[in-house]
């Protein structure tokens, strides 16, 4: 208590400023992989839906705090990996982003793609997986998963002509010769924003990473064997837009694709590893979500607002495998969220979230077995954390309350989630504690010049 | 409660503060050793000691542990310093600034490294402004082994302003220490250096430098590696300070560092072209804060002695401190390195007010 009266009576200069963290979409219900913003909700980071958001917030720099890893990263000696830009488990990431004239320009570092690094992960090699495993178990000593993408650079260029528009180039690049691994990646978002309207166009390039390196797993009874795997993405897309159906209602969607082909050399996946998952050859995979929404918000106690959406939004994933692997999610989320400006100095919102149907119908994704999924260890945790696992479920405990703060020191803001750690200070915990130690998590700033 | 009041009573009395510490240098994306190439402060005196004539009359101490381990943001070390005007020269005394390890831990079987170092500045302005710096360290130890361990080092840094030009060396004259494993082991620096410059053009500046380095192991390799180990690094690079009001500035640079080591192993190369985008404002009247994001962009790769290339993963890394201003106290640190259960060291995006700052520096102006 003493803390907080103490930051309170620390910030005294106030104004709002223009919104632009991941931290203030997460506390405000969204629930997107890539964290890449929200339809009804007006905010800078919606940049990384429509790249034309650059010609409404201007002038500012933004440096969301967090680690500095991968999105993904395998966990030495076991099946899971570690994820970041989630809730709770930011990654390093900022930009800048200054008007010129009727043109806007800005970069933006480190904002790898969530959805990307999943993609990959599940394409790896089974037996790469399993290096260095010293037990029939077989949890994994060293994960040779395929590179992830890497130090990924945004640039954004738009202009407003009456119509806002805006191009958005990104791309990565990465190499590890002692594996023969190298990995890139490169997309381009288009945008337009119109009076009553928007959409636009997200297209990736390309995805490519490869690896040829030796895998050993004496446990599994593996000897050294040269192993070649390698993960194409084909042309991916992902439109969609809205539709202001009164100053305050939009109507939503967009429809994400991505194909791929993964391949993999190793030959002996059958006889006693045939519970191991894997398939020598190439493999077709084939990603798609389809979303389609209703949201609203409206303005209370003078300028104070609350948010409201529903939404279906339906997720299939397909690896063809022998025995072929799918993920059919669908989830209908009701959100709502308020934001209030508590003070001067002080903004909070929150939100609470849950699915009003939702249900999983998955094959061969985390039954492990002679005649079961194929795919890798860590791909089949990560994918059934992320979508459920083997069989038909409904999706459980989706009620979900969120919330976070803007600190606000004139120009520039603090924004951050609240409530996120447990009284003993673990992350990532619910609880229900405000807890001043741990004051703000996920914690972004940006400055507006 | 009553502290609390007394706390924000004191933070009343106010000012910009000239800012002078490590925790400043990191949260800006800048060497917390020598300083920045083109962003004002006190710490630059390690880079280009002409710097004292334009920062003086302050004491700095940087609050950490007497370890003689590498000093990091992780685990920083104490160390401090005093620096004044004399009629129209300026002086500084400067205690436990952390030269290079080289591969000395300080660990049982390794070799002794430098300790208790003194700094000792002098500098003056007669139209050109220049400064000297003369480093300094000796310690052994005849009582942890059965041979004696010894370490000698000395150090000199020149350096001169001319207008908007700076030109600086410093150099490694010695560093020898010997006792690792047995008697006769030496671990022998030869004269290395630093030669570089800025050139300031209104907000822009342009920098470049030159650091060569090289290391002589002999006898047992002691935790270091043994033989000759060269090293070289050429940086070329462009910041800018732009100042958007006088209490706010934001702050970009781009730099390209090409390097390249030579061991018995063989030769290594190391390229990169960070980039850093930073802003530092005045909150309130009482607070800074301050942040960077940096990432290496396009050119980012390394050779190892097999010749074998890999990029260097995981570059974009986002720091942060702040500045609490008590008048002529500046207290300064980083901020959001701890995790939400205190483990420290561990940038998650927790801002913690049980470890509000930590790295923390704290400099008095007189």
């Amino acid at each position: 208590m003493k803390k907080l009266m103490m930051i309170g009576s620390v910030l005294s200069l106030l104004s709002s400023s223009a919104f632009a963290t991941q931290a203030r979409l997460l506390a405000l219900g969204m629930n997107e992989t890539d964290n890449e913003g929200m339809y009804y909700i007006s905010d800078a980071r919606n940049i990384f839906l429509n790249p034309a958001y650059v010609n409404i917030y201007a002038d500012y720099a933004v440096f969301e705090y967090g680690s500095s890893g991968l999105p993904a990263t395998v966990i030495a000696g076991t099946a899971s990996a570690a994820t970041l830009n989630g809730f709770s488990t930011p990654k390093a990431q900022g930009g800048a982003f200054k008007r010129y004239g009727d043109f806007v320009y800005g970069v933006y570092l480190g904002n790898e793609s969530n959805t990307s690094a999943l993609l990959r992960i599940a394409g790896t090699s089974a037996i790469a997986t399993f290096d260095g495993a010293t037990a029939p178990a077989g949890t994994n000593a060293v994960s040779k998963m395929l590179q992830t993408a890497d130090n990924q650079v945004d640039f954004f260029f738009g202009g407003d002509n009456g119509l806002k528009w805006a191009v958005n180039p990104t791309f990565s690049t990465g190499k590890d010769e002692t594996r023969n691994a190298k990995d890139s990646a490169a997309a381009i978002r288009l945008g337009a924003i119109a009076s009553n309207w928007d959409a636009h166009a997200n297209i990736s390039l390309r995805s490519k990473a490869e690896a040829s390196e030796t895998i050993a797993a004496a446990g599994l009874g593996v000897g050294a064997t040269t192993v070649t795997q390698e993960f194409k993405g084909k042309l991916g897309l992902q439109v969609g837009g809205s539709y202001a159906l009164s100053e305050n209602n939009k109507v939503f969607g967009y429809v994400k694709n991505y194909g791929w082909e993964q391949s993999d050399s190793f030959t002996n996946y059958g006889g006693a590893l045939a519970a191991l998952g894997g398939q020598t050859g190439t493999v077709k995979g084939n990603f798609t979500s389809y979303y389609l929404g209703w949201g609203s918000d409206f303005s209370v106690n003078n300028g104070d607002k609350v948010y409201t959406s529903v939404g279906a939004r339906k997720t299939d994933i397909d690896l063809k495998f022998t025995r072929k692997s799918e993920v059919r999610h669908l989830i209908v989320p009701v959100v709502i969220g308020y934001e209030a400006k508590a003070t001067d100095w002080l903004t909070l919102r929150g939100s609470f979230v849950q699915n009003v149907y939702g249900q999983s119908n998955n094959k061969n994704i985390n039954n492990v077995g002679a005649t079961g999924t194929q795919i890798n260890p860590v791909g089949r945790t990560l994918v059934a954390a992320l979508y459920g696992g083997t069989g038909v479920k409904t999706v459980a405990n989706s009620t979900t309350v969120n919330a976070g703060a803007s600190l606000n020191f004139g120009k520039l803001t603090l924004d951050g989630l609240l409530g996120t750690t447990s009284s003993a200070g673990v992350a990532n915990s619910k609880t229900g504690v405000f807890s001043v130690d741990n004051l703000l998590t996920s914690v972004a700033a940006v400055y507006n010049f | 409660m009553k502290r609390n009041v007394l706390v924000i009573a004191g933070l009343a009395v106010l000012s910009t503060s000239a800012h002078a510490t490590k925790a400043r240098m990191e949260a800006l994306g800048q060497n917390s050793v020598r300083g920045s190439e083109y962003i004002s402060d006190t710490r630059n005196v390690f880079r280009n000691p002409a710097v004292l004539n334009s920062t003086k009359n302050y004491l700095v101490t940087e609050w950490g542990s007497q370890t003689v381990a590498d000093d990091s943001t992780a685990a920083p070390r104490a160390e401090g310093g005093f620096f004044r005007e004399m009629g129209s020269f300026n002086y500084g005394l400067y205690l436990g600034n952390d030269e290079t390890a080289q591969g000395r831990t300080q660990a049982a079987g390794t070799y002794m490294r430098q300790d208790n170092a003194l700094d000792l500045f002098l500098g003056g302005d007669m139209g050109v402004q220049w400064g000297a710096r003369l480093h300094y360290a000796n310690a052994k130890d005849q009582q942890t082994s059965a041979f004696e361990k010894k370490n000698t080092a000395f150090g000199l840094g020149l350096g001169v302003v001319i207008g908007e030009m700076e030109a600086y060396t410093n150099i490694t004259l010695a560093d020898k220490s010997t006792g690792a494993v047995v008697a006769g082991d030496e671990f022998k620096t030869k004269p290395s250096y630093i030669v570089g410059g800025s050139y300031k053009m209104g907000s822009n500046s342009l920098y470049a430098n030159y650091e060569a380095t090289k290391v002589n192991v002999t006898g047992n390799a002691g935790g270091a590696t043994l033989g000759e180990t060269k090293t070289s690094t050429i940086v070329a690079g462009w910041g800018r300070v732009h100042e958007i009001n006088p209490t706010a500035r934001l702050l970009t640079d781009a730099s390209l560092h090409i390097g390249s080591g030579q061991t018995t192993a063989g030769k290594t190369k190391e390229n990169a072209l960070p980039v850093t985008l930073g802003f530092e404002a005045d909150a309130t009247s009482w607070l800074v804060l301050r942040g960077a994001v940096q990432q290496n962009v396009i050119i980012n790769d390394e050779k190892n002695a097999a010749g074998k290339k890999i990029t260097s993963a995981n570059s974009t890394d986002v720091n942060a401190g702040a500045t609490l201003n008590f008048g002529k106290l500046k207290v300064d640190g980083s901020i959001g390195t701890t995790t939400s259960a205190g483990v420290a060291n561990t940038e998650n995006g927790v801002l913690s007010t049980s470890n509000l700052l930590t790295r923390v520096g704290v400099n008095y102006w007189f």
